[in-house]
């Protein structure tokens, strides 16, 4: 699965938590909206929070998503339309609920920091990240065909959804 | 072929072949676990599917966070939770019967060498009893509440081999804190942290709990326990499957632990390795109030040394002690064998069983500025309910004796 990233590529820290991806307190039993993201974000990154566009992608540091289970960080962050999360690391939970809700990630593995001048391009099967003025190509850890499965089909509840629409 | 970690043997024997570390795998699931809090928006999402639940005898529902209910919506909510199990014919409950990590381990649903999946971090306890057992969100909480599988990948494994015994006044919680003081709290991430060794069988199921219990605070996926004669007189009905370590497993970590050399060690404010020896910070901290409950810390071995600490002493007048059992079972044998009267007469407020304090939601939220010290699992800010509070966590002991003298202190200056 490729993904081309042409928007910008906000730069975040270690250790970006659920709560600074979606405060506890815009949890509603109705559900939760992407702004619950950037003004979650706006606390840390009120640049981002103010610029931000649909299509800029997200490049972070190692746990990206500790904390919580609550997975309205993953679909807060996929309804934003951010293409892909590449981050040194992932939280577990976070992990799964990104693949499960259908957000795009990746684990950067490459000792040099990412160009921010994009276009980028995401190849999830195989890790590259290439950066499309220079051709130079970046590594990241190829995700595993079960999930890049998943992805393609949206997330789980889709999956769900066929499966139980055959039976 | 070379020897396994507890995590290969478990999901090799549901995928029904042998597996290796960083291979994704589709299990399925001998338990689901929720609870009020996260139970009623699952059940929400599930319901749009318009399918039955694949196995309503599998799922197990509590209510033990909004417990009793503190406010009309709490109410609501909690009926709401009653409502979803009548509705989906689900048979095993734990409603108002203390924290579900506790009463799952006592309902006899758990076996070693079972999959165990639930909407709480804290799920990992059931680890303790050898069963593959983590944390998961809604969206996949809808998935197997449908279908009764999951994917997962299998994690690298750490052992933590432990020798020797645990000398008076310490504790499993000073285990744990010593190892979160040397990983962190992202130093097992993705992985299965494994417990073996002669120092391990010593210890009573009680603390055993503690153990898998706090996996998650070191970022790991799972806890995995060695099983042995007491994991099933605790099952009783379970068949006698023992997991041993086998040292050829590929393990990527390997610590050894002579538990008679560790002292009681405490988690500072405002993360959960953030840990130092009691000593160092005996007597430098005002405690307001002391809290012996929780999954992590409302045992009867816990309540038994907390009372031994407290023998012949009242709790400081600044401090309010708190004790909510992580069980009904647990608050009965309390009453049987003289606990609730002993830790009474020492002026403690012995509560229903729940989650109490430790989730901030009821029960003993703090005010601003004010220190706890709890025997419970974490400690970042707004924690227990109140931003502006710090959280000290430690052992049982060191919170009974910490009560008593109004500052944080060494238990063993008290036995």
């Amino acid at each position: 699965m490729k993904i081309g990233i042409h928007g910008r590529c906000w730069v975040l820290g270690d250790n970006i938590d659920t709560d600074t991806l979606f405060p506890g307190r815009f949890m509603t039993l109705s559900g939760a909206t992407a702004e619950g993201a950037l003004r979650g974000l706006a606390a840390r990154y009120p640049e981002l929070a103010a610029r931000f566009q649909k299509g800029d992608a997200i490049v972070a540091g190692d746990n990206f998503g500790c904390g919580s289970s609550r997975e309205y960080a993953a679909t807060a962050i996929r309804d934003l339309g951010v293409p892909v999360v590449i981050a040194r690391s992932f939280a577990r939970i976070f992990y799964r609920n990104a693949f499960n809700v259908g957000l795009p990630i990746l684990e950067y593995t490459g000792e040099a920091p990412l160009p921010q001048d994009g276009p980028l391009e995401v190849d999830l099967a195989t890790g590259a990240i290439t950066h499309a003025a220079s051709g130079e190509v970046f590594a990241g850890t190829p995700v595993d065909p079960y999930l890049l499965e998943l992805l393609s089909e949206g997330g789980l509840l889709p999956r769900l959804r066929r499966q139980l629409n055959r039976r | 072929m070379a020897g396994q970690t507890f995590a290969q043997r478990i999901l090799g024997a549901k995928a029904g072949r042998p597996v290796r570390p960083g291979e994704v795998v589709d299990v399925p699931v001998d338990v689901a676990l929720t609870h009020e809090v996260l139970g009623p928006p699952t059940f929400a999402m599930f319901e749009e599917l318009g399918v039955p639940v694949w196995d309503p005898d599998k799922v197990f529902v509590t209510i033990d966070h909004f417990v009793p209910a503190a406010t009309a919506a709490q109410a609501n909510n909690n009926r709401v939770t009653e409502e979803i199990v009548r509705r989906h014919g689900i048979t095993h409950t734990a409603f108002y019967d203390g924290p579900s990590h506790q009463t799952l381990a006592e309902s006899g649903m758990v076996a070693p060498g079972m999959v165990v999946v639930g909407t709480d971090s804290h799920t990992c306890t059931a680890g303790a009893l050898g069963a593959f057992a983590t944390g998961i969100g809604s969206t996949e909480m809808v998935g197997v509440l449908a279908t009764g599988r999951i994917w997962f990948r299998v994690p690298e494994a750490g052992l933590v081999e432990l020798t020797g015994r645990l000398r008076p006044g310490t504790s499993a919680k000073d285990i744990v804190l010593h190892l979160l003081g040397g990983l962190g709290v992202a130093g097992c991430r993705y992985e299965s942290i494994e417990y073996g060794g002669p120092g391990l069988r010593e210890l009573p199921m009680d603390e055993r709990i503690v153990l898998a219990n706090m996996a998650v605070e070191l970022g790991a996926k799972v806890g995995l326990l060695e099983t042995d004669g007491r994991t099933a007189d605790f099952l009783s009905s379970a068949p006698r499957t023992e997991y041993r370590v086998e040292s050829d497993a590929p393990y990527i970590r390997r610590i050894a632990i002579d538990l008679s050399e560790l002292e009681p060690m405490c988690a500072k404010p405002h993360s959960v390795d953030n840990v130092a020896p009691v000593r160092e910070v005996a007597g430098k901290v005002p405690i307001h109030q002391a809290f012996i409950g929780s999954c992590t810390g409302g045992r009867l071995s816990d309540y038994r040394v907390a009372a031994d600490v407290l023998e012949g002493h009242r709790v400081h007048d600044g401090v309010r002690l708190i004790v909510t059992p992580a069980s009904k079972v647990v608050y009965r044998q309390m009453l049987l064998e003289g606990l609730v009267e002993r830790l009474s007469a020492a002026g403690a407020m012995v509560m229903a069983p729940s989650c109490g304090p430790c989730a901030g939601l009821q029960g003993g939220v703090l005010a601003d500025g004010e220190n706890v010290i709890s025997a419970s699992n974490r400690n970042f800010v707004g924690r227990m309910g109140n931003p502006g509070a710090n959280v000290y966590l430690a052992s049982p002991a060191t919170v009974a004796a910490s009560a008593v003298t109004g500052t944080i202190t060494d238990p063993r200056d008290m036995m």
